[in-house]
């Protein structure tokens, strides 16, 4: 048997039907649960504000990395500098991408390289680099 | 005199036939591309040997055929008839699989949901072709991309036809590159590929953890015939996740992955012997998966768009062609069209996450499909 009648016989319409609505579905409530979990975490950690607030006296403030880094390259430099004053004033570009790793700053890769291509940040030998001033 | 001549009939020189030569130029190919275009090396190095080693002709009663009980190749096949390659294989990709960029956006879910819309259009045309049910089902399958559920369903459903249905699954992976870029290009305009996708935000391991849990229990209990993938998929991602156990997590996605896709290669490829393997239905089962394949590709594409419509935030409809489950070459196809509209355009991780997503939902419809045709 062919054709409509041969899908008919073996009920296809109802499996092809249901089986693609039972995925579907199946994924969606999958994909709200993952949605929640960030809620639920989120209520399980304010059940102990105690232990983030001795934690957070015992740490000093670190700033806070932005979900996306601005256009204007002086200005993302900026918040990169910002990140990486502890390493000092000379820094190789491991220790850079790490901290800019540690931080979850978009693209650091693309960025560094950005900061290299534009004389921001500027070999001084031995496989180091530093910050070049921002010229006003 | 008569001892050479019989010596000499049992010979493979002497049994080949038109359809042995054939089979050595598929195999012959396979490995052409595995090594010289390095398509899928990992799965078309070893399945080409295999069709090369499968279709060497012997004397049959000698005990060394795939399909002749206790021989060894009979017995390193076991593993794909009974189904244990591909849960090992599972395991091991759940250790490899990394979902924190579908937890950062989890209606790319949705897109892993989608594709697998082409798996049921290429059922019904499997049946309007006059193929049985189980056999259309093992059929369908291939339109998820995925060649260890496909080779898991077709040995649980229609084992006769694991060879060609695995040859075909593998095949389309490995011309992901040729099928998909054309299929996304006709469906989206230009300012659509230009859509950039946000940064997801950073993942915290709790919900890394939760969610193999929730994982496993939604859909095992939604299709529990897809338990023997899933549950160890699950479980080799909460071994990769949980940080206690690195050894377990690296050896999963190391050599355990490794030696299942060495055997399960290597003996699907030996068990396309010319006879068993050219037939006409294998000349369909390979139509039809090109059509499953590309219906897979168009339906998350359109998909994508469809959610274009109906949300604000507007997500770029390439991604919905990696929500099939060929990891990672689709999400690469994807990443690589993006490129070539716009160099800036970073869409790899968000296609990881649509590519997660596909397993899962072909590891679904696996389970859904084997329901359906139990008895």
């Amino acid at each position: 048997m062919y054709g409509l009648a041969a899908i008919q016989q073996a009920n296809g319409w109802a499996m092809a039907g249901a089986g693609a609505c039972i995925v579907l579905i199946g994924l969606t409530v999958l994909s709200f649960l993952i949605s929640m979990i960030p809620r639920l975490t989120g209520i399980f950690e304010k059940k102990t504000p105690s232990q983030e607030e001795s934690a957070g006296e015992a740490t000093p403030l670190k700033p806070l990395a932005p979900e996306t880094l601005p256009d204007d390259i002086n200005t993302a430099s900026t918040i990169y500098e910002s990140f990486t004053q502890d390493l000092g004033e000379e820094f190789t570009l491991i220790d850079l991408h790490k901290k800019a790793k540690d931080h979850a700053l978009p693209h650091p890769h693309l960025s560094i390289n950005r900061f290299r291509d534009a004389g921001i940040l500027i070999p001084v030998g031995d496989g180091r680099f530093s910050w070049q001033p921002i010229s006003e | 005199m008569e001892l050479l001549l019989q010596f000499i009939t049992n010979t493979g020189y002497y049994l080949a036939d038109y359809r042995h030569f054939f089979m050595w130029g598929v195999g012959l190919l396979f490995v052409y591309l595995a090594i010289g275009k390095q398509y899928e090396p990992l799965l078309l190095l070893p399945i080409g040997f295999g069709v090369l080693v499968g279709n060497i002709p012997f004397f049959k009663g000698f005990g060394l055929g795939i399909y002749e009980p206790n021989s060894v190749l009979h017995y390193l096949y076991f593993g794909v008839t009974s189904g244990v390659y591909p849960s090992i294989v599972f395991l091991g990709l759940g250790a490899m699989t990394d979902f924190s960029s579908l937890l950062a956006r989890p209606k790319l879910m949705l897109l892993g949901a989608a594709a697998q819309m082409g798996i049921f259009f290429t059922l019904l045309s499997a049946l309007a072709l006059g193929f049985l049910p189980k056999e259309a089902a093992s059929i369908a399958i291939i339109g998820g991309a995925d060649g260890p559920t496909s080779i898991f369903l077709t040995a649980k459903l229609a084992p006769h036809l694991i060879g060609p249905i695995a040859i075909a699954a593998y095949s389309y992976m490995a011309l992901i590159p040729i099928i998909q870029p054309p299929i996304m290009k006709l469906l989206t305009t230009k300012e659509e590929r230009l859509i950039h996708m946000p940064d997801p935000r950073t993942v915290s391991r709790k919900e890394l953890l939760i969610f193999p849990v929730i994982g496993l229990f939604l859909c095992c209990f939604l299709a529990p015939a897809s338990i023997p993938l899933l549950g160890t998929f699950f479980f080799g991602n909460l071994l990769n996740v949980s940080g206690v156990v690195d050894r377990l997590a690296q050896t999963a996605r190391t050599a355990i992955i490794d030696t299942a896709t060495i055997f399960l290669g290597f003996t699907v490829g030996a068990s396309t012997q010319a006879d068993v393997f050219l037939t006409t239905k294998s000349i369909g089962i390979f139509a039809l998966g090109a059509v499953a394949f590309s219906i897979a590709t168009g339906s998350g594409v359109l998909f994508a768009k469809l959610m274009n419509l109906v949300s604000k935030e507007k997500i770029n409809p390439l991604l919905g062609a990696a929500g099939v489950s060929a990891v990672p070459g689709s999400a690469r196809e994807v990443h690589v069209m993006g490129q070539k509209e716009d160099p800036s355009n970073f869409l790899l991780m968000h296609a990881m996450a649509c590519n997660s997503s596909g397993v899962i939902g072909s590891a679904i419809c696996a389970g859904i499909l084997w329901s359906f045709n139990v008895g």
